[in-house]
Order: C-alpha cells, then sequence, then structure tokens
C-alpha cells in the first residue's frame, strides 16, 4: 500500500500571486486611498489597541494588536489559530493602516498587508498521514471604526491568494490605552 | 419552512456543542437482513445484457438532487448524450421513493435504460425514502448496504455495494453519498469504513461533497481562509484513496457541481484493481446542481 504524505510550503503559488492580477489590485486600491483625504486625530491620545475579532483576518475569529503611529497611520497584526474537528488552521495577518476620514471618535479606514496560514489536517485513520500546507496571500480590509477607550470596526475585506479573490468580513471588538 | 428550522436548530445546536463529531463505524450488511422501511430493492433488466467480452466498462455517477426530475426525462437525457447513452453503471444519488408509488422511481428509470438495479433507502424523507442505487447492464448480486458514520446534527447516509459480472470476472462497485459540510477529517473517517475492506478490483463512486471549505462548526465556511489555504477537500480525498490504491480519472476534468454560483469538485468514480480508460465530466446535462461524471475502465487479470 502507497501511502503519502505532504508536507509543502507552496512557494510556486506565492510567486505567482506576487505576479498575478489579485496582487496589483490590492496595491493598486491601497495607494489610490492613500493621499487627499482629510484625516482627523492627528495625534493620537491613546495609540495601542487590543481587540478580538469576529471572522475577519483570522477565518473565524482572531486577536489584534495595533498601534497608531502619527494619527494616520497604524501597525498591527492579527493571528488566529481554529480547530476544525481535527484540522487546524492558523493564521496571521501583520498589516498597514490608515484612517481615510472622520470626526472625533468616528472613522473610516484601511488597512492592507501580507496573510500567512498554515493548514494541519492530521489522519484520522491508520491508513493515511494526512496533508499539512503553508500558503501566502494578502487582504485589504475598509470599515468603519469607533475608537476612544472602546474600539470597535466593522469592515469589509478581500483576501487574496492563488486560488483568486474572496470578500469577506469583520466586527472587532476592544480597548484601547 | 421545516428546512428553516432545522437550520436554524442545527447552527444553534453546532455552536452550542463547538464541532462536529462522527459515529460510531458500522459494517456491510446484507441486504436480505435489512427489513422495515429501510429494506433495500431490487430488480433486474428485461433482457440480460451478458457481455462476454466487453472492451471497456462505462461507469457513470450522478447525483440526481433531492429525487430528481422525472425517469423519462433523466433517460431522455442520458440518451441524447452520446457520452451517457453507452453507459453500462449507473450510480445515482438522491434517489427517491414513495409508498403511494407503485415501484421506487429508479424501478422507472432502469426500466427505460433496460438495466439491473438496486435501490437503498438512506433515511425517510417527506413521505418515502431517499437513498442510493446503482442500475447496470451488467448481472449484479451480493448486494450489501453500510450505514455512513452518523454526523452531530445531521442526517444518515449510506452506501450501497453489489458484485459486477463482466465477462466472467467480478468487479466490486460501490454508490455513496457523503455528508455536505464536513471537515475533511470528519469526510475521510465517513468513507473510511467504506473502502477500507473492498476487494482490490472495485469501483467506489457517488457525491463526496468534496467542496472547497474548511468548515466552522459545520455551519461557517471559511470562504476568505480559501483563497489562500488550500482548504479544497476534492484533492485531499484524492490523496486518501491514492493512498489506498483508487485513482479518480476525473480529477483534473474540473467542477461536477454548480451552486449559489461556486463551482465545486463533489462527485467521482474512484477506480482501483482496473486499466483505466478515460473519463469525463457531462456540463451539458442540467437536470440537477450536479453533472453526470463518467469513467471508462478496462478489466484486468489479478
Amino acid at each position: 500500500m502507497q501511502i503519502f504524505h505532504i508536507d509543502t510550503v507552496d512557494v510556486n503559488a506565492t510567486l505567482d500571486f506576487m505576479r498575478s492580477p489579485s496582487r496589483r489590485t490590492l496595491v493598486g486600491l491601497a495607494l489610490a486611498t492613500s493621499g487627499g483625504i482629510s484625516v482627523a486625530h492627528a495625534s493620537p491620545e491613546r495609540p495601542n489597541a487590543l481587540y478580538a475579532e469576529l471572522l475577519g483576518k483570522g477565518g473565524a475569529w482572531g486577536i489584534g494588536y495595533d498601534h497608531e503611529l502619527s494619527g494616520r497611520f497604524a501597525v498591527g497584526a492579527v493571528a488566529s489559530f481554529s480547530p476544525l474537528d481535527g484540522q487546524r488552521l492558523y493564521t496571521l495577518s501583520p498589516y498597514l493602516g490608515m484612517t481615510l476620514v472622520g470626526r472625533g471618535h468616528h472613522h473610516w479606514f484601511v488597512d492592507a498587508g501580507p496573510q500567512v496560514e498554515r493548514l494541519v489536517t492530521p489522519s484520522p485513520v491508520p491508513e493515511w498521514k494526512g496533508m499539512t500546507s503553508t500558503d501566502f496571500g494578502a487582504e485589504m480590509s475598509s470599515g468603519y471604526e469607533y475608537r476612544d477607550h472602546f474600539l470597535f470596526r466593522i469592515y469589509g475585506e478581500a483576501i487574496a491568494g492563488a486560488r483568486g479573490v474572496e470578500p469577506w468580513v469583520g466586527i472587532s471588538i476592544g480597548w484601547t490605552w | 419552512m421545516d428546512l428553516v428550522k432545522h437550520t436554524i436548530s442545527v447552527a444553534l445546536l453546532a455552536f452550542a456543542s463547538g464541532c462536529i463529531n462522527l459515529g460510531a463505524d458500522a459494517a456491510w450488511t446484507p441486504i436480505t437482513q435489512i427489513t422495515g422501511d429501510l429494506a433495500p430493492q431490487t430488480g433486474a433488466a428485461a433482457t440480460t445484457a451478458l457481455i462476454a467480452s466487453p472492451d471497456t466498462v462505462r461507469i457513470v455517477t450522478y447525483n440526481i438532487r433531492d429525487g430528481g426530475v422525472a425517469p423519462a426525462e433523466i433517460a431522455a437525457a442520458f440518451a441524447a448524450n452520446p457520452n451517457l447513452a453507452r453507459a453500462d453503471v449507473v450510480f445515482i444519488q438522491e434517489a427517491e421513493a414513495f409508498p403511494e408509488e407503485v415501484a421506487p422511481r429508479i424501478a422507472t428509470l432502469a426500466a427505460v435504460l433496460d438495466t439491473s438495479w438496486i435501490y437503498a433507502p438512506a433515511r425517510a424523507e417527506k413521505t418515502g425514502t431517499l437513498g442510493d442505487a446503482i442500475l447496470s447492464r451488467y448481472p449484479i448480486d451480493n448486494f450489501e448496504v453500510i450505514d455512513l458514520p452518523l454526523a452531530t446534527l445531521k442526517r444518515q447516509r449510506i452506501a450501497v455495494g453489489a458484485d459486477l459480472h463482466v465477462g466472467g470476472q467480478i468487479l466490486r462497485v460501490v454508490s455513496t453519498q457523503l455528508d455536505t459540510s464536513l471537515n475533511i477529517s470528519n469526510r475521510v473517517r465517513q468513507l473510511h469504513p467504506v473502502v477500507i475492506d473492498l476487494p482490490t478490483a472495485a469501483l467506489v463512486g457517488g457525491d463526496f461533497n468534496t467542496n472547497p471549505f474548511a468548515w466552522q462548526d459545520g455551519i461557517i465556511p471559511l470562504v476568505g481562509a480559501e483563497a489562500i489555504a488550500n482548504t479544497d477537500q476534492a484533492p485531499m480525498i484524492d490523496n486518501y484513496m491514492s493512498g489506498l490504491g483508487f485513482a479518480n480519472p476525473t480529477a483534473g476534468r474540473g467542477n461536477t457541481e454548480v451552486r449559489y454560483g461556486i463551482s465545486s469538485r463533489l462527485d467521482a468514480v474512484y477506480a482501483r484493481g482496473v486499466e483505466i480508460v478515460g473519463g469525463g465530466v457531462e456540463r451539458n446535462v442540467l437536470l440537477s446542481d450536479h453533472y453526470p461524471t463518467w469513467i471508462d475502465v478496462r478489466l484486468v487479470a489479478l
């Protein structure tokens, strides 16, 4: 009996994606939204945020942190681990965020960044060894943010990878300091 | 309305339970030991199509969706399609039978196609039953049914098996339909008891429901993750079956189903212990959300 085991980092798929129209579209959107829009909070008083996500960048859920750099820009990352009936999906999504428009505690934001996903499929039966794969892509999100002591975001998202571009949504709830 | 209530109750209970679990494996059971409303039914072709030295045997699998359209319409579609018109064996999923009708609808289809047949109900559905079937121009016997491990809050699925007698040789054939929103681990577990003890020369066909998603609690397809991660279950089931020596001749032939605008490769006929000659997917037959999928095999001396 022949038994297969796959454990790959899909480098070719990643390279294909980096050359793909999907990637160019995301970068283009990010550049298109980066100029000429007024920004409300130029000196953040509470630059750090820790939040939980429902759906969003981490699949079913995630934990995120971001730090506002100078009012307009922020950097952050969301990580998640999803047990899926024996499968395990790990995701990590670092991103660069930007406030597009807003006043007071209310803003419209956009963020984008790469995303890495590792899917581990242990075998539930003795005659199979399961499969594991690690793949790279990118995501771009845009939506509404309320930011005071309490953080709330609701947004739409486009996730792009070697298998295409998929729409997705997310809700973030957390606090700032 | 019942479907809505069922969906809502499944969603609430699955979220509460946190994951989808499977029941215990069952064993293949001769149909003579199955009684009651779920007792399988069989019938013989009007003319015995004993083909002494066949060149190839064509096997089609087709999920006709919720009982399908009128059997005569399915038969007409097969007759009008050159690749389906010469089908020797047909695996059907989601066939239905009703006590108020004189025979299972599969019997009507078999009469038009002039095949022998077995219909095995998986569960009660509406006022009758829903299950899997095998139709064959070749003699078939030694019928068995196996209950697939029942998934949490899902409905019972089965596989039906038979011995196909071709030119003095015996080929074990199995028609099955796996559950819908399972993750790959549970899908492999559900398929495992069906295939693990089959003889070397065997065909396993049907609707494996190998959708492209990973599922959160059997409810939420992680659509976003699918763009990046390799969550497509079709190549994973291919990989599992290839480890057991089964090949899927239509793995590279694209999707076999379209629903909600999502194309998926759900259907296949896996073959072992035979020479594979070819295969295809008939996307011009639009009587179901699935497309008939076929392979040609040539029996070899084992």
